[in-house]
This record gives C-alpha cells, sequence and structure tokens, in this order.
C-alpha cells in the first residue's frame, strides 16, 4: 500500500518543478486608471498648473534680462511693472526672476525627497512585510517610535546637525520621512502575500523575486504613488518652514519659502512681495492635493463601479 | 484590556528613551561652538566647557545626562547663562497650552461641524463649498495665514491687538491661525466619516424602523461617526503642537514654540533638546491617553492592535 502512495506521488525534479510562465501584459489597469483620472476635472487643473510652474521654472528666469542675485541698489522696492513684472525686493533684484530660481529649488527639494522616500520606504516595507517574525517587529517598533515624534522636529534636529543647505534639507526629509511609506508597504505586502493569486504563483514555483516583482510590486504601487503625492506637500511646506526659521535655503540662493519669509517681514510696506511667493506656494500645494485625490480615487479598487 | 495598555507604556517609554538617546547623539555632532564669539578668551572657552561638563568623556556625560532626565532635570540653557531648562519650560509652557486648548478647541468644533455640514449637503453646493475651505485650509502654510490674518485684523482694521498674549483678545488671531490646518484635516475626516457610517446596516434599520432623519442624524450618524475621528486626535496634537513653533514666533507669544525656533537659530544645544524631549514626551503621553480613551470605546482596537 505504502509502495503503491509513493509512485503515485514522486517528488519533480527541480528543472521540472516552474511551469510555463505565461506573460501577460498589465496595460489594462493604469489605462483604467488614467480613464477615471482624465474625467477629474480638479485633479486635471491640479497637472496643468504644476507642469506650467515647471516650465517657467525652466524658462522663467531667462525670460527677463535680470539675474536672481543681481543687486541693484537704485532699483529697491519697485513695484509690479512692466519693467520688474512682479517689482523688486529690498536689494533691488527681480522678484519674478527670484520666484522661478526659488521654485527650481523648492520643486526640486520636494521631488527629490519625495522620491528617495519613497525608495527607501519600499526597500524598508518590503522587508518587513516579507520577512516577517523578529525582523518585522524591530522595524515596525523602530518606525512607531520614529512616527510619534512630529516631522518638523525630527527635520529642524538633522538640519541643526548638517547645516543649512539644499543637500541637507533633502537628506533630512529622506531620513525622517520614509516611515509612513514603509509602514503602508508593509501593510500591503502581508496581505498581498496571503492572496490567492500569490499562492498560486508560488505553488506553481514563482520564485521569491519574481513574486515580489510580478505580483506584490505592481499591486502595492498606486498606494505607494498616491502616498508620494502627499509627500511632496509635505516636503514643499517643510522647506518653507526651515527657510523661515533660518535652518534652510542661504542667501543669496533663494526658494519659495525664503521669499515668504520675507515676504513676510516686509508686508506692511510692500505687500507684493508676500502676494507672489505665497501665491505660488498655495497653488503648488493645492495642485498636489488635487493630483493626490485624484489618483487616490482612480485607483482605488472601491471606486470600480 | 491589561496587556494593551501595558504594551503601549512599554512602547511609550522605549520611544522617550530613543528619543532621549537620539538627541544627545545628534546635537554633539552639531559644528559650531556654543561658546564662540570674538571677545571670548581660550581660558574663558576652557572654564565653560569645564563648567558645562563638556571636557567628560561622551559615554559619561550621556549617563549624566540621562540620568538628569531620569530625575526631570533638563540642565541649564548654553545661550541664555544661568536659565535652567526647566524654568524656561515652566514659564513658557503654561501660555502654549492655552493656545494649544483655545487651538484645539476651534478646531474640534468648526471642523466637525463642517464636516458633518458637507456630508448631510453631499454634492450641493455646501459641500463644494467645504471641500474647497478644506482644501484651502491644508494648502496655504499656517504663516502665511497667521501673517494676513494679523495685518487684516491688526494693522488694518485695528480691531484686534497685533502680537503678545494677554488678554482674551489677544489669544483669537494665533488660536484661529493655529487651528486652521486641524480643523480642515478634522472636516475631511469627520465627512469621508459621515458618508461611510451613512450606508451602515444600523441606518437602515433605523429607517425601517420610521424614525424621523433628524434622529437618524443625531443619534446614530453623527454619534457613529465621531468614533474614527478619535484615532486622528494624536496626529492633530502633533500638528498643533508643531504649528506653534510658527504661531509664536509671528505673534510674539512667548510659549515653548518660540523659544524653541530661537533656541535652533541660536544653537543652544541643551535647550533644543530638553524642549524637543518635553515635545516628545508630552506628545507620547497624550498619544496614549487617545490609544486608552479609543481601546475603552470601541473594544475590537484592544484585541487587533495585539
Amino acid at each position: 500500500m505504502n509502495n503503491h502512495k509513493q509512485q503515485l506521488f514522486t517528488p519533480l525534479d527541480r528543472s521540472e518543478k516552474a511551469g510555463p510562465i505565461l506573460e501577460t501584459e498589465t496595460i489594462a489597469f493604469w489605462s483604467d486608471v488614467w480613464r477615471r483620472f482624465r474625467s477629474n476635472k480638479p485633479a486635471l487643473i491640479g497637472i496643468i498648473i504644476l507642469v506650467l510652474f515647471v516650465i517657467f521654472a525652466i524658462i522663467g528666469p531667462s525670460m527677463v534680462s535680470y539675474q536672481y542675485d543681481k543687486v541693484d541698489l537704485l532699483s529697491t522696492y519697485e513695484k509690479p511693472s512692466s519693467e520688474h513684472w512682479f517689482g523688486t525686493d529690498a536689494l533691488g533684484r527681480d522678484i519674478w526672476c527670484r520666484i522661478w530660481v526659488g521654485a527650481r529649488v523648492s520643486l526640486f527639494i520636494a521631488i527629490v525627497s519625495a522620491l528617495s522616500q519613497m525608495v527607501i520606504g519600499i526597500i524598508i516595507g518590503s522587508i518587513s512585510g516579507l520577512s516577517g517574525g523578529k525582523v518585522d517587529m524591530i522595524i515596525m517598533r523602530f518606525v512607531d517610535i520614529l512616527i510619534a515624534i512630529p516631522f518638523l522636529i525630527w527635520v529642524s534636529l538633522f538640519m541643526m546637525v548638517l547645516g543649512p543647505g539644499m543637500l541637507s534639507i533633502i537628506l533630512a526629509f529622506s531620513l525622517t520621512q520614509w516611515k509612513g511609506m514603509a509602514r503602508l508597504v508593509r501593510g500591503e505586502v502581508l496581505r498581498l502575500k496571503e492572496t490567492e493569486f500569490a499562492i498560486a504563483a508560488k505553488t506553481m514555483g514563482a520564485s521569491t523575486w519574481r513574486l515580489i516583482r510580478k505580483h506584490i510590486f505592481p499591486n502595492v504601487l498606486p498606494l505607494v504613488i498616491v502616498s508620494a503625492t502627499f509627500q511632496v506637500t509635505n516636503a514643499i511646506f517643510g522647506e518653507a518652514f526651515l527657510s523661515y526659521i533660518g535652518l534652510g535655503i542661504q542667501p543669496p540662493m533663494t526658494s519659495w519659502g525664503r521669499l515668504v519669509a520675507s515676504g513676510i517681514a516686509e508686508m506692511r510696506s510692500f505687500s507684493y512681495m508676500l502676494f507672489f511667493p505665497a501665491v505660488f506656494i498655495s497653488l503648488t500645494m493645492l495642485s498636489l492635493q488635487l493630483i493626490g485625490d485624484g489618483l487616490r480615487d482612480a485607483t482605488d479598487p472601491k471606486m470600480r463601479q | 484590556m491589561v496587556r494593551y495598555i501595558l504594551n503601549r507604556v512599554l512602547v511609550a517609554i522605549l520611544t522617550m528613551f530613543v528619543l532621549a538617546t537620539a538627541t544627545f547623539f545628534l546635537l554633539r555632532l552639531v559644528p559650531g561652538d556654543p561658546f564662540a564669539g570674538p571677545k571670548v578668551v581660550p581660558e574663558v572657552k576652557e572654564r565653560l566647557r569645564i563648567h558645562y561638563g563638556l571636557d567628560k568623556p561622551l559615554a559619561e556625560q550621556y549617563l549624566i545626562y540621562m540620568g538628569n532626565i531620569l530625575r526631570g532635570d533638563f540642565g541649564y540653557s548654553l545661550a541664555k547663562r544661568g536659565h535652567r531648562v526647566n524654568k524656561v519650560i515652566k514659564d513658557a509652557f503654561p501660555a502654549s497650552l492655552d493656545l494649544g486648548i483655545r487651538a484645539m478647541i476651534i478646531a474640534i468644533i468648526f471642523g466637525i461641524f463642517f464636516g458633518i455640514i458637507a456630508a448631510l449637503n453631499r454634492g450641493k453646493p455646501l459641500d463644494y463649498l467645504t471641500v474647497i475651505l478644506v482644501l484651502i485650509g491644508i494648502s496655504v502654510p499656517s504663516f502665511v495665514v497667521a501673517a494676513l490674518l494679523q495685518y487684516f485684523f491688526g494693522v488694518y482694521l485695528k480691531i484686534l491687538p497685533v502680537a503678545r498674549y494677554e488678554s482674551f483678545w489677544h489669544t483669537l488671531l494665533p488660536a484661529f491661525a493655529l487651528s486652521l490646518g486641524t480643523m480642515a484635516v478634522l472636516a475631511r475626516y469627520m465627512r469621508a466619516s459621515m458618508l461611510e457610517v451613512m450606508t451602515a446596516d444600523y441606518i437602515k434599520t433605523a429607517k425601517a424602523k420610521g424614525l424621523r432623519n433628524t434622529q437618524i442624524v443625531i443619534r446614530h450618524q453623527i454619534r457613529n461617526a465621531l468614533f474614527p475621528i478619535l484615532t486622528i486626535l494624536g496626529p492633530a496634537i502633533a500638528m498643533v503642537l508643531t504649528g506653534s513653533f510658527i504661531i509664536e514666533s509671528i505673534f510674539a507669544i512667548p510659549g515653548l514654540g518660540r523659544h524653541y525656533v530661537l533656541a535652533m537659530q541660536n544653537l543652544d544645544y541643551t535647550l533644543v533638546m530638553g524642549l524637543t524631549l518635553f515635545f516628545g514626551f508630552f506628545l507620547i503621553v497624550m498619544n496614549l491617553l487617545v490609544d486608552f480613551t479609543y481601546g475603552i470605546i470601541d473594544p475590537r482596537v484592544r484585541y487587533t492592535r495585539n
């Protein structure tokens, strides 16, 4: 009897283990997302505003004959005119030019730090979710500890250590802000690991790497992208905060945060100095919110009806 | 429940310990000399270093520092001679706490109110109006809002004091400016929570029983929608706390937030450390309280989080 059973169930040779791999392109999901995102007007407006800002950040400074750091003491505090579109500041520097140079700095910081947080968060989150057990517990406790203290306090501490400057800001954001992303990714990985399609792939002999690449990562991605959009907002506000308290970008370089800070100082006599940078920061944050909301609605399976 | 509380308390203590250690070592790495100055003679500098115990080995400094913290002593401020960090906290905390509580009350009342209004008028102009207000509340940085409020009411209309923190009228502008971001977040969550509850079975039951609409909304919908809001009270308190850094600086309020910003600008290590720890401990305790309350109200939490 026993012998008979063994004959029926002989273990497969290793080479035979993996069944034929059927590759299918998964475009359907993203084209579906795009279709739903496209019908969301506020989100589209957000994208248009952001694209415009990026274009102007690239070409804006060269549209005028001034330089962002060129001091001109004969034309200080000039109101907006055909000469200086957004006026000039206390040192006679052209604000139009400074706004777009500042946009380069602020947007660069925001996008790069959001991307690096995303990468760190995905790596740590997947390690935690995939390995489980002790490793998972230690990483998650660490994340708990980081999350308990507000982001601005961590960032200020790091900025004191690293000194002011663009690289320090990016580093401070990346080092302190991956925790939310890690937690999100870990939760998703834990959930996806137990899904039927993942288990099916595993029993069919898919390697761990293939499992991650084909089955887990594509399903985590939408959530991660939505969360990263909101992280960009955080980074823009964080940069503005740091520049406001004097730990951020140092003169003569400028950023939106610095421009707002000097605008607030001069608000009573020269309100245009606050008006322009404040409007640009607010519009950027608003666009990102709209895009984030739009993406979340477009990628949320619950919204598919 | 006991296990749940123990677990939370243990994590809280661990968090405090890690925070204290991290602050200590991070701030040792800060470039710059707290005693630097054109007129400070090297001998005086050396004596200052000895006086503040900065000549001892790092490990010993760390042990002394942790021991002091356990006794609730945060040491001296480096920049303000003779000022104990404890005294700074004692003097400045009441103003910050007062401002924070006022801001939280405004944020909670209006945030929840707007959330309910928006949810009840879903898809109608009032809903869009609330959503737009929420987006503005999230998008416009708090220092811009604060500066504009200060200018409009204080300088232009001259109906409210521009700065300082002395009477009820002084508290209005800063408390409102501080509450806006939190208010927007609360309104957004409350709206979502109300909409989610709306489809619950018990609402259908209530309707089937023939209850009047106002009764359903007040007794079933709002009450149940409020529970999830509790979970974001922790982050909301943190938001108000970090918001106070800017608001207190703008309105010249002698609170902890302003001290913190000044201490960072002056590279006053010990004051930054002391205040960071104080903020951290305060938030950790607040989060614990929120967790406990939630655990008591909603028994499911106790089991799922363990």
